[in-house]
């Protein structure tokens, strides 16, 4: 070889060294906010994605709904595996997770209320009969809707309600109407008051109550461009009127509780509560027939160990193999139901039952632990029209709306009124919605003591405990120094 | 290899011209090296005072014609003491030469070149390969442990072929890596593309008996010239090359066992249920459901079943190599290939590799050297579940598995867990179904190649040329048959990657000497370097049959998924180092470097190092001072950087969450992925050192001591925001963390008595680590991070035993007094997790053909928070197997004892024994250890014996490695304790190192 051919070679060599000089990447996994939101389909997901985080397992998918009986007297603990034990016995700093987890679901509706702000009307699609303005107006209400259930759930957890605050404690929680896009968007805020922190979702779900379509008017006539939206799996003008009935009831407005109750049975395809034949059943149908506001689940959303790891069956029964089954209903909530309640029915206490009522309320009927999670069903609407008649004396009105839900369980109509009225009205609610984290609460909006089950061990836990507030997340409160933690801790 | 060339080229000179002198007789002989009795070739034997000469040949022959007056015969040859024979009438001498333990003419590898160790201005830290030969071993990095002063090495995983940590003089980065840049042949390893179906090493395609040299970069001094990769230290791998001359073959083939050691000791059926019937009559429990579920200790015949011994074994290892290797005046070659397997001490677990190498080197000419190193290797993983509190990882559940239960039916199959009441403890697993049915496979094909071509412009000036690249292509397999309960219909994922990293670079080396006194020396050069990773998981559920094992054997579809991830960087750098009379030396290094991972007002960083040495003992006042060999001064100061982060965080992203998260109702959900932070650039370290080398008494003692102290500058930091602003942090660079302390090395000759030598290295490496700054001038983060602490600690209450009274556990709390339980306040940093001083100790008799190797390696002054114990130590109060130290606990009023009385669930009275949240300081213990790594005896045949039958080496040895260890630490290992950094916890479900046990033989031909 001669001495040029290497010379050749060093020098091709030395070329690719130095040309090979690009330092400029892209991440094709993502787009910048304007490029994700500068059309309705991505601010729609956006929405989803809203949606989706609700369901997570520390909210609607396991503990919202079981952390409100645990803290009150509706369950016992089955299995010791650390879990719940702690809650049952209320102890001291054990639900942080929902700040976080709340407040992600609150800046995905912040950034879809923004950008559908911004978002030409000839970018969003009409079809049929729905045109663009109402399509866009739809999705500006679901954002409303949304952000207010995050806002009602940390509310119930970490403020007293309005009119009810121990030593004239009365911080809410921290309010964000605005998308946090660069860094200084993440300020550090102080907590509003819980009255400012309560008007703040009455006006957002009074305005998705004028922005959302009634249930009849989505399904097949959403736009095909995008996409699937099916009441009751996402937000309609009856979930508006419904959920805002639930924050007037948290607030002790009755009269206004009672109206939105009524106008959200109104808006529901089907107002009549399921009859008490098929009332066992309707827990393993899919779509729970009461359903006004439901999160639906699928197979996919969860990994291969979420169903057994978190999944509401496994934490509440034993029906398949690697379930947990922590926790059965307590001696208490089975003594309150009346000799011929059909609720009764959905207990089983057999050997395999580890000899404790276990509730069938979360069957995993779609299938390996799944299930869709109901968040407002008609039951509450009736229930919320007669607690709110019977508060404010209008016992006939009261019964109606009681007996409606009685007649359908297997049970009487009740003649009762005044006190005894309302304490079987307080006691219906109890049985309705055990399992499904009402319990605790309906004892704190009002301000009254929590009784705990004699296997717990524990003590009525007065109201003016400082545990009936949970603690703010510690971090937070160091991170950020204009957050006050809750008294006590 | 030149100057063989020249030499023998003299020594035909010499031949030819003194055959016209007046020659009377022969003098022949062979030239023997000391150590271990081969001939060594192209030694210089001179007849003292005369031009008369020889070279040995490739034997170590010579043959010299010499004055019938005799005389002396002078033997010289670099790395050995030269020796001075007289001839006297002899016609035959043979001489063995010593080796020279000054090494003050050892070269080491630096970045982008060698240096003489002697005139080097900064810290490397250098090993050479034979002490990683025939070790078994799986990684290189395994091998340096407690080599090397100032590198810290520890087991992330004692699952064969696992990952390790390694860090170089401490842990700068917060969230940032730590890890060193590993730079084999040339070649920047990437540190991604392992298995993810059990620890793996991305060091792991490397064998480690192709090995020639490590070096580790540890300061500024030596490693700024990679500029912005430097900050963590950088280790360069050599491996072996050909040598000139005959072909030599090699091959090694071991054997042995691996064991598993100091397991926890479990309670058996009786125990357990006594215990537990116990826990249900003090928690006013009926006992009848405690025997239901736990059995009934008054039984006679109650069951017992020993699940540790079920899942741990003994397992068997094996290596078997061959290399050869061999080369003329233009080409050297070495080729080698090599398989290696291990069991686990765990059930199902091993780890399997191949490998084949091929090094050559060409010099078509006196100018141009061109070279390859090629290397294959593939390894194959099965994997165990570790390091957390899986109850389905066999190093919890081994433990935590009821005694009462067995794992079998009484037909043989695997029975439903646990027995009595199936469902009620580890979620149903039965872990031996478990482990031996789910699938757990890693496969690994990986290549680690360079090319590289050098041309000679002129006397001292050379350019080079440098192509690289480690590329892996991977494919995991996860398979959980139906047959396991929880599992139902089965489960099956399959990832397949590619990782590919490539480098290329090219260099201009000068050096030129100007008179005996100046020494100039220089390099240039500029570096690309890139990344890529991507791959896709798929996954399917529900199998007609568990012997199906096609994902499209599968009935449900799950979320399919692919990542890509990429990065590049270039940077064009400059060294200049002047020596003058081989007594002032200073070096002084630049590099410029830009990374993709930094917006583009940011991409580019400065980094810089500048060092000084002064070697005392060459000055003439010196000269009187006979035990004094060498003695060296040096300091150095530099900048390097760190951009070890995730790839595109610069910039503010929008995507889907992927996965399980990816839709809602069918539609597909988008959310804010990250906050960026267009202003992020590079973690800047400025390190600053100062250390002595000196070889004493004939060089029998060398050593050198040294301070170093690097700050951890613009941290790129996770600065955490309030999460109410709906995302949890952004990068951004802020906070500063602060690594000082001592690295000292020792090596002596203790004695060297006829054919007895003993010889001792050891090193010893403090370390402080401190944080010094926060973002936002904040003085703490949490409970994780506090301004003045290690940026590793444990928080907790501190225990303060059980009130002899009632058998609950106390705690101090921050006033001092005792109390049932505590608030955030009452927690404070009990303990870091951060080694405070490390190093090794090796000791290695010689006697004749006989060496022993003992070698025992320590760290000290760090905690560990042992989250077994969470199970473990519970008194009973879980559905878990406790340890026998449970049979301790309180049961009447006035006992004295540290395990609380056994209740059911563990919350007396609503307080829960173990402190929920922050847990105490009753878990941790100090994990302090020494071990006795690695004992060799081995035995060399006499050269003599081989050579009848042609051999040059014949070597029988008898290994042991990790065989005692002496700790307080109340785990089961203090190697493995690191492993969840960030939850608080040292240790949980870990993976332990095994003991091993081999034997084995080297034949050379």
């Amino acid at each position: 070889m001669n001495i040029k051919l290497y010379k050749i070679l060093i020098t091709v060599l030395l070329t690719i060294s130095f040309t090979a000089c690009d330092i400029d990447t892209v991440d094709k996994s993502a787009l910048s906010p304007a490029q994700a939101l500068d059309n309705a389909a991505g601010v729609q997901s956006v929405v989803l994605s809203a949606y989706r985080i609700a369901h997570e397992f520390n909210f609607y998918g396991q503990q919202v709904n079981l952390h409100g009986d645990a803290f009150a007297d509706n369950i016992e603990i089955v299995n010791r595996t650390g879990r719940y034990e702690q809650e049952w016995v209320n102890g001291i700093g054990v639900y942080a997770n929902r700040w976080a987890t709340a407040y992600r679901g609150i800046n995905d509706t912040n950034y879809a209320l923004k950008f559908l702000a911004e978002l030409p009307i000839a970018k969003v699609p009409s079809s049929g009969t729905l045109s663009s303005q109402q399509v866009l107006n739809h999705l500006r209400g679901e954002a409303l809707f949304i952000r207010s259930l995050y806002y009602m759930e940390l509310l119930r957890v970490y403020s007293y309600e309005p009119g009810k605050e121990v030593n004239g404690f009365n911080l809410g929680v921290i309010l964000r109407d605005t998308p946090t896009e660069v860094v200084s968007d993440a300020d550090k805020r102080a907590r509003s008051t819980n009255l400012e922190s309560y008007q703040f979702v009455e006006a957002d779900l009074l305005e998705a109550t004028n922005l959302l379509l009634p249930a009849s008017a989505i399904g097949a006539a959403w736009p095909a461009s995008l996409g699937t939206n099916t009441f009751p799996f996402r937000a309609t003008r009856a979930a508006a009127h419904a959920l805002l009935a639930r924050h007037y009831l948290n607030w002790s407005r009755f009269a206004d509780a009672d109206t939105q109750a009524t106008t959200a049975l109104t808006l529901v395809p089907t107002a009549a509560p399921v009859a008490a034949a098929s009332w066992v059943a309707s827990w393993s149908t899919a779509t729970h027939p009461e359903s006004i506001f439901e999160l639906e689940i699928r197979a996919t959303d969860w990994s291969g160990v979420d169903g057994p790891n978190n999944s509401m069956n496994s934490i509440t029964t034993n029906m398949l193999g690697g379930s947990q089954y922590v926790l059965a209903a307590s001696a208490e909530l089975i003594a309150a139901h009346e000799a011929s309640d059909v609720r009764r029915n959905l207990y089983i206490t057999t050997a395999a039952t580890l000899n404790k009522p276990q509730s069938r309320k979360w069957p995993g009927e779609k299938g390996a632990f799944v299930e869709n999670i109901p968040v407002i069903r008609r039951s509450e609407m009736y229930l919320i029209q007669a607690e709110s008649r019977a508060r404010q004396n209008n016992d006939a009105g009261a019964q109606t709306a009681v007996n409606a839900i009685r007649t359908n369980r297997g049970l009487t109509a009740t003649a009762l009124t005044g006190t005894a009225l309302i304490d079987l009205i307080m006691n219906e609610r109890r049985v309705e919605f055990a399992l499904e984290g009402f319990r605790f609460y309906d004892f704190k909006r009002l301000g009254l003591d929590i009784p705990k089950p004699a296997a717990s061990g524990v003590a009525t836990l007065p109201y003016t405990d400082f545990r009936m507030l949970q603690q703010l997340p510690n971090d937070q409160v160091l991170l950020n120094s204009n957050l006050e933690q809750n008294p006590g801790y | 290899m030149k100057k063989i060339l020249l030499v023998k080229i003299f020594s035909m000179l010499m031949l030819v011209t003194s055959v016209a002198w007046a020659q009377d007789r022969t003098v022949s002989g062979r030239v023997t090296s000391a150590d271990d009795g081969s001939g060594l070739p192209g030694v210089n034997v001179l007849l003292k005072g005369t031009d008369t000469g020889s070279i040995t040949d490739v034997e170590g022959n010579y043959r010299l014609s010499l004055p019938t007056t005799g005389g002396t015969l002078v033997f010289s040859f670099v790395g050995f003491v030269t020796q001075e024979v007289a001839v006297g009438s002899r016609a035959v001498v043979d001489v063995q030469l010593a080796s020279d333990v000054k090494q003050l003419s050892e070269v080491v590898v630096t970045g982008y070149g060698v240096q003489e160790k002697r005139t080097l201005t900064g810290s490397i830290s250098s090993l050479k390969g034979d002490v990683l030969q025939n070790v078994p071993i799986q990684s290189v990095d395994r091998g340096i442990q407690g080599r090397l002063a100032g590198v810290q090495v520890s087991s992330q995983s004692g699952q064969p072929g696992g990952a390790l940590n390694v860090r170089v003089r401490g842990i700068g980065s917060i969230n940032a890596s730590n890890d060193p840049l590993w730079i084999v042949d040339g070649v920047q390893m990437g540190r991604f593309g392992q298995s993810t179906q059990g620890s793996s090493n991305p060091l792991g395609s490397i064998n480690p008996n192709d090995i020639e040299s490590v070096e580790v970069l540890k300061d500024a001094a030596s490693s700024a010239i990679y500029g912005a990769q430097a900050a963590n230290g950088v280790i360069l791998v050599t491996t072996k090359k050909g040598k000139k001359g005959k072909t030599k073959l090699e091959i090694n083939a071991q054997y042995g066992t691996t064991q598993p050691f100091n397991l926890y000791e479990m309670m058996n059926g009786q125990q357990f249920a006594a215990i537990k019937e116990e826990s249900y009559r003090n928690a006013g429990l009926p006992v009848a459901t405690s025997y239901a579920t736990f059995g009934d200790p008054n039984e006679s015949n109650l069951e017992s079943h020993d699940w540790v011994n079920e899942m741990f074994q003994n397992g068997q290892l094996g290596t078997y190599d061959l290399t050869m290797s061999g080369g003329d005046e233009k080409t050297s070659f070495l080729l080698s290939a090599s398989y290696q397997f291990q069991e686990g001490q765990i059930i199902a677990s091993d780890w399997k590799r191949g490998t084949a190498r091929l090094n050559i080197t060409h010099k078509p000419n006196e100018k141009l050297t061109i070279g390859a190193n090629l290397s294959l290797a593939y390894q194959r993983t099965f994997g165990s579940i570790a390091n957390g509190n899986f109850v389905n990882g066999p190093f919890q559940a081994a433990f935590t598995a009821q005694p009462t239960s067995s794992p079998y039916t009484p037909e043989g199959g695997f029975a439903l867990y646990p027995t009595r009441a199936p469902g009620s403890h580890l979620f149903g697993y039965n872990i031996k179904q478990g482990v031996e049915e789910e699938l757990r496979l890693g496969r690994t094909p990986q290549t680690v190649s360079s090319f590289n071509i050098a041309y000679e412009i002129m006397p001292g000036l050379t350019l080079s040329g440098f192509a690289g690249v480690d590329a892996s292509f991977g494919t995991d397999r996860n398979e959980r048959p139906g047959s396991i309960p929880v599992f139902a219909g089965g489960q099956i994922s399959a990832t397949s990657r590619r990782t590919i990293s490539y480098n290329t670079n090219a260099t201009l080396n000068y050096t030129k000497k100007f008179g005996e006194i100046h020494q100039i020396s220089g390099l240039a050069g500029f570096e690309y370097r890139k990344e890529e990773r991507g791959g896709i998981t798929a996954s399917q559920f529900t199998y007609p049959n568990p012997a199906l094992r096609l994902l499209s054997s599968g009935a449900t579809a799950r979320p399919a998924g692919e990542f890509f991830f990429d990065n590049a960087r270039q940077g064009v750098f400059g060294q200049v180092k002047y020596a003058m009379k081989d007594r002032y030396i200073a070096d002084f290094t630049l590099r410029r470097d830009g990374s993709s991972r930094f917006g583009s007002n940011s991409k580019y960083g400065t980094f810089y190092a500048g060092s000084v040495a002064y070697r005392i003992t060459e000055e003439s006042f010196m000269d009187g001072i006979t035990w004094l060999d060498d003695l060296k001064i040096r300091a150095a100061y530099g900048k390097v950087g760190n951009s070890d982060i995730a790839d595109y965080d610069w910039f503010t992203a929008f995507g889907s969450p992927g996965g399980n998260n990816a839709g809602y109702l069918g539609g597909s959900t988008l959310r804010l992925a990250r906050l960026g932070n267009d202003l992020i650039s590079w973690e800047n370290e400025i390190q600053t050192s100062a250390g002595i080398d000196f070889a004493l008494f004939g060089s029998r003692v060398t050593g050198s001591v040294e301070y170093y102290d690097n700050l951890t500058q613009q941290l790129l930091f996770d600065v955490p925001l309030p999460t109410d602003s709906g995302v949890g942090s952004v990068r951004g660079n802020s906070g500063e963390v602060r690594n000082n302390g001592f690295d000292i090395e020792l090596g002596a000759v203790v004695i060297d008595r006829g054919s007895f030598k003993w010889n001792v290295t050891a090193n010893l490496s403090t370390l402080k680590n401190e944080l010094v700054s926060l973002p936002n001038n904040q003085q703490r983060i949490g409970n994780t991070l506090i301004v003045g602490e290690p940026i590793s600690f444990n928080y907790l209450f501190q225990f303060a035993g059980i009130n002899p009274a009632n058998g609950k556990a106390m705690i101090y709390d921050t006033l001092g007094n005792l109390s049932y339980s505590g608030v955030a306040r009452d927690a404070a940093v009990r303990g870091s997790n951060i080694p405070t001083y490390f190093g090794g100790l090796a000791n290695n008799f010689s006697y004749k053909g006989l060496n022993l190797e003992v070698f025992f390696q320590y760290q000290g002054g760090n905690q560990a928070f042992n989250g077994d114990l969470y199970n473990l130590y519970a008194s009973g109060s879980s559905a878990n197997n406790q340890l026998v130290s449970q049979l301790e606990r309180w049961q009447n009023p006035g006992d004295i004892t540290n395990v609380a009385r056994s209740f059911q669930g563990g919350v007396i009275d609503g307080f829960a024994q173990n402190f929920g949240t922050f847990g105490s300081t009753q878990f941790q213990s100090d994990a302090s250890y020494m071990r006795l790594k690695q004992v060799t005896l081995s035995y060399s045949l006499p050269s003599n014996l081989i050579s009848k039958m042609n051999l040059t080496n014949v070597r029988v040895f008898i290994q042991g490695l990790n065989l005692w260890t002496f700790t307080k630490f109340d785990g089961i290992d203090p190697e493995v304790v690191s492993n969840n950094s960030g939850t608080g916890v040292s240790t949980f479900g870990v993976y332990p190192v095994a003991k091993q046990f081999m034997g084995g033989i080297t034949i050379g031909l």
